[in-house]
């Protein structure tokens, strides 16, 4: 039996830093915590898909240039 | 550190002193602190009971409002308390000790049963059956169960 696990993988650091914003200013616009943007970051924590699309539209970027399956 | 996690640790070490005075109100054979604790269970009659539970119902009160009134008076104006991933974990933390909470009734109800059936013989002499005996299962149980909570609470934060 095949598993059908696979893994979000997500560029939110590489887009954050480019803009010059920090954890806790991204958390303020989308509305999380800092902690959970250091999570989603380090892909430890997989958000939900509104967390998702609010996070692209807080870098005005597409939801595949965020986000990618990797299954 | 999140302001929940924050909770989670300070709410551990509160259920743990309160596991502790639970300990040394219903037990006794050692001295810990100046208080005495065991595997002997301490008799003790319908109305001490009464007060012993709302004593313990007080004192958790207490310790959690006060937990709670210092944590917010130190959570700046503005900022998210909880979030999508605090509430995932504490969903994650209240079915951890939802099933310890079912567990721990299991056995409780297999050991009152199994003594009353086969006398006890292959089983611990805890005697379950008396009024003391099953009001210290009970808040014995409540008691843990918050602490696996805050326990899962942690674990959760540190993995995810």
């Amino acid at each position: 039996m095949s598993s059908r696990k696979g893994r979000v993988r997500n560029n939110i650091r590489e887009l954050r830093t480019a803009r010059g914003l920090s954890q806790g200013a991204l958390a303020e616009k989308v509305g999380a915590t800092r902690q959970t943007i250091n999570a989603i970051e380090q892909e430890k924590y997989a958000p939900s898909l509104e967390l998702a699309f609010r996070l692209a539209l807080a870098f005005d970027v597409g939801f595949e240039e965020v986000w990618e399956f990797e299954g | 550190m999140s302001q929940a996690e924050r909770y989670a640790w300070l709410s551990l070490v509160a259920w743990g002193a309160i596991l502790f005075f639970l300990l040394t109100r219903f037990t006794a054979g050692v001295e810990v602190l100046g208080q005495s604790l065991g595997l002997t269970l301490v008799e003790q009659s319908a109305g001490q009971l009464l007060w012993r539970y709302l004593a313990l119902a007080v004192i958790a009160i207490v310790a959690e409002s006060l937990i709670a009134g210092i944590l917010a008076a130190q959570t700046g104006v503005g900022g998210v308390e909880k979030d999508e991933r605090d509430l995932a974990i504490e969903a994650r933390a209240n079915l951890a000790s939802y099933w310890f909470m079912a567990a721990a009734l299991n056995v409780i109800v297999i050991h009152v049963l199994a003594n009353a059936a086969y006398g006890g013989h292959a089983l611990p002499q805890l005697n379950l059956t008396s009024l003391t005996g099953i009001a210290f299962a009970l808040l014995f149980v409540l008691t843990v169960a918050e602490i696996v909570k805050r326990i899962a609470t942690i674990w959760n934060y540190r993995a995810a």
